[in-house]
């Protein structure tokens, strides 16, 4: 038990770490999908 | 329509009636009724959660405001996908490990019995009556375009609906809105193919966007800081924020799709493809808006979209009136075409001054043919004595039946059906599952069996699915329909989620606090929105703030009383 005990937190915190990446891309996904929408709009209104 | 639509739309039907009838795979217990046993693959949740989301109202009216007013709505979604990594981080494993079958089971856990069924309550009244919105939108609109009987419409759908629904529970709602989503998407891929065909071959998609840009429809991006306009950067990303947080985060209808998930990671990833998909999703559906008007500047569009004010107007006593000012209307058309043809001739041109001079002419030839379809309107509004009037949902619709081609008419009029019937399965099952578990099983019987829930929940399906029809057949006249969900909501959203926050975030939080603090909190949206010219969307950042901070003042009153209890 205390053997499994730090490397299931070890997983976990893995885990975690692995899903903070997706967030981040998640976010800078949507900013580079915001200033494409910003771009497409000043392409073609000007 | 044509025979070979009438095929599609009836073989649609047919098809997802019978499909949502045979996905009974777990549906004689409670969990697999109402939660699929919790078993569902991230990608069949993930089209559910966008499927609910995206109803006929949001397909028909976003084409015709991108039409009338461009891409600006688009800003609504730029707070989804923080919300929804937010609610990853949060709502899911939250809710998932709680082992809840409803969002409202939890205050009971955090603060009392009162205070969950309150929540639950204003859940049931807000989506008990939307869902009567959601079917009603797309029924008025297609009896209107195609002549159908509206109570047939209404009744086509509802109805159909309720059935795989009653008997399939939440399976049969996934599976059906996987099915839904696939026809919505290659709906909208034909539609825009086949408008770019439409275009006169000297006009690239380049030109098309460029006239379209020039009107300003467009814009994709507002950084204007004012309240009172609905569609900014500014509300769609705080505001855009806290409605998403709490629909996604606090509405059962959604809150239902992840915690049918295999797992808390499944969930996660269901919730996050809405987070890549939805904002180019909707630029696609405003896409098809912005083409139709392009399509318009080469065709003559009817001046005004909905058939039966029209023919009202037509034969009623200011005919010579109308007759006159649609002279006038195809007059500015002729102008505006000529305008038009020319500033794309002029588009490549290396002369600036003659690209400048093409521009302004054409600018000022859409401004006449605006004004001489606004005489039109304000005519039809006199006339009609309807100062609301708007035709902007009749558009889309009115520009397919008369310009596609046999079979994707029928095709698309089956995409509208799907957008409103994926919607419609979740949120019947959604106020199925919270009457069963909140109301009947919590005060009424809590020891039955689970054949006993799934039987009650199946009649709870079938009430709320004929409610919802009998609101819809009364719910015809709402004026623009996209806003009149989204107003419907805003009402309670913000301070549902403000009261979710008091549970999660604020260890202070007594059940007093929460109670009083939501009713705090939907009395100030109610006073904003009665006295003040705020855009609907602050209403939920109104809404969750003052259910916190009347929510934490009045729980420090009872704070001492509470803790020696």
């Amino acid at each position: 038990m205390r053997e499994t005990q730090p490397g299931t937190e070890r997983e976990l915190r893995h885990e975690d770490a692995r899903w903070h990446v997706v967030y981040v891309a998640v976010i800078v996904f949507t900013v580079f999908v915001i200033a494409a929408l910003w771009f497409f709009s000043r392409r073609f209104s000007s | 329509m044509r025979l070979l639509d009438w095929a599609v739309v009836v073989a649609y039907l047919v098809y997802v009636i019978w499909d949502g009838v045979r996905m009974t795979k777990y549906s004689d217990r409670a969990e697999g009724y109402f939660l699929a046993n919790r078993s569902l693959p991230w990608w069949a949740v993930g089209l559910s959660v966008m499927a609910t989301q995206l109803s006929a109202i949001t397909l028909v009216g976003t084409t015709g405001q991108a039409y009338a007013d461009g891409m600006r709505f688009i800003q609504f979604y730029y707070g989804l996908p923080l919300a929804m990594v937010i609610l990853c981080i949060t709502a899911v494993p939250f809710f998932y490990r709680a082992k809840v079958f409803t969002a409202y089971e939890y205050l009971e856990k955090r603060f009392d019995l009162k205070t969950r069924t309150l929540t639950s309550f204003f859940f049931l009244i807000s989506r008990g009556l939307g869902v009567g919105v959601i079917i009603a939108a797309p029924s008025v609109i297609l009896s209107i375009v195609l002549g159908w009987s509206e109570v047939a419409t209404v009744f086509a759908m509802g109805l159909s609906t309720t059935i795989y629904t009653m008997i399939g529970g939440v399976q049969a709602v996934t599976w059906t809105d996987v099915k839904q989503m696939v026809i919505i998407f290659f709906g909208l891929f034909v539609c825009l193919f086949i408008i770019l065909s439409k275009f006169p071959p000297e006009v690239s998609l380049g030109d098309a966007l460029h006239l379209a840009g020039a009107t300003g429809r467009l814009t994709t991006v507002d950084t204007t800081f004012d309240l009172k306009q609905t569609y900014t950067l500014w509300s769609g990303l705080i505001g855009g924020l806290f409605l998403m947080l709490a629909y996604f985060g606090c509405d059962q209808s959604q809150v239902q799709r992840f915690l049918t998930a295999r797992s808390v990671g499944e969930g996660r990833t269901s919730l996050l493809m809405s987070a890549f998909v939805k904002i180019p999703m909707q630029f696609l559906i405003l896409l098809v808006g912005v083409l139709v008007f392009v399509f318009y500047q080469f065709q003559p569009p009817p001046m005004i979209f909905n058939r039966v004010e029209q023919t009202k107007i037509e034969s009623g006593t200011r005919a010579a009136d109308y007759g006159a000012l649609n002279a006038e209307y195809e007059k500015a058309f002729a102008a505006r075409q000529a305008a038009a043809v020319e500033y794309v001739k002029n588009e490549d041109s290396d002369d600036a001054a003659a690209r400048a001079a093409a521009r302004a002419s054409y600018l000022a030839a859409h401004e006449e043919f605006n004004k001489a379809r606004g005489r039109g309107v304000a005519l039809v509004k006199e006339t009609s004595g309807n100062k609301t009037f708007t035709d902007v949902n009749y558009v889309f619709p009115t520009f397919v039946v008369q310009n596609m081609p046999a079979g994707v008419v029928g095709l698309i009029i089956a995409a509208i059906f799907a957008a409103a019937m994926s919607s419609i399965s979740a949120e019947l099952n959604a106020l199925a599952t919270a009457t069963t578990i909140d109301f009947y099983r919590r005060h009424y019987k809590p020891e039955a069996d689970d054949r006993h829930y799934v039987r009650v929940g199946r009649i709870a399906t079938g009430i709320w699915g004929i409610f919802a029809c009998f609101v819809a057949l009364y719910a015809t006249s709402l004026g623009s329909l996209i806003e009149v969900v989204n107003r419907f909501g805003s009402f309670f959203y913000g301070s549902l989620l403000g009261v979710f926050v008091l549970a999660v975030a604020v260890p202070r939080a007594r059940s007093r606090g929460a109670f009083w603090g939501l009713l705090f909190g939907i009395t100030s949206v109610w006073i904003a929105s009665r006295f003040t010219d705020i855009a609907f969307l602050w209403f939920n950042v109104i809404g969750c703030l003052v259910v916190i901070v009347a929510g934490y003042l009045l729980s420090l009153t009872v704070r001492d009383a509470q803790e020696a209890r």
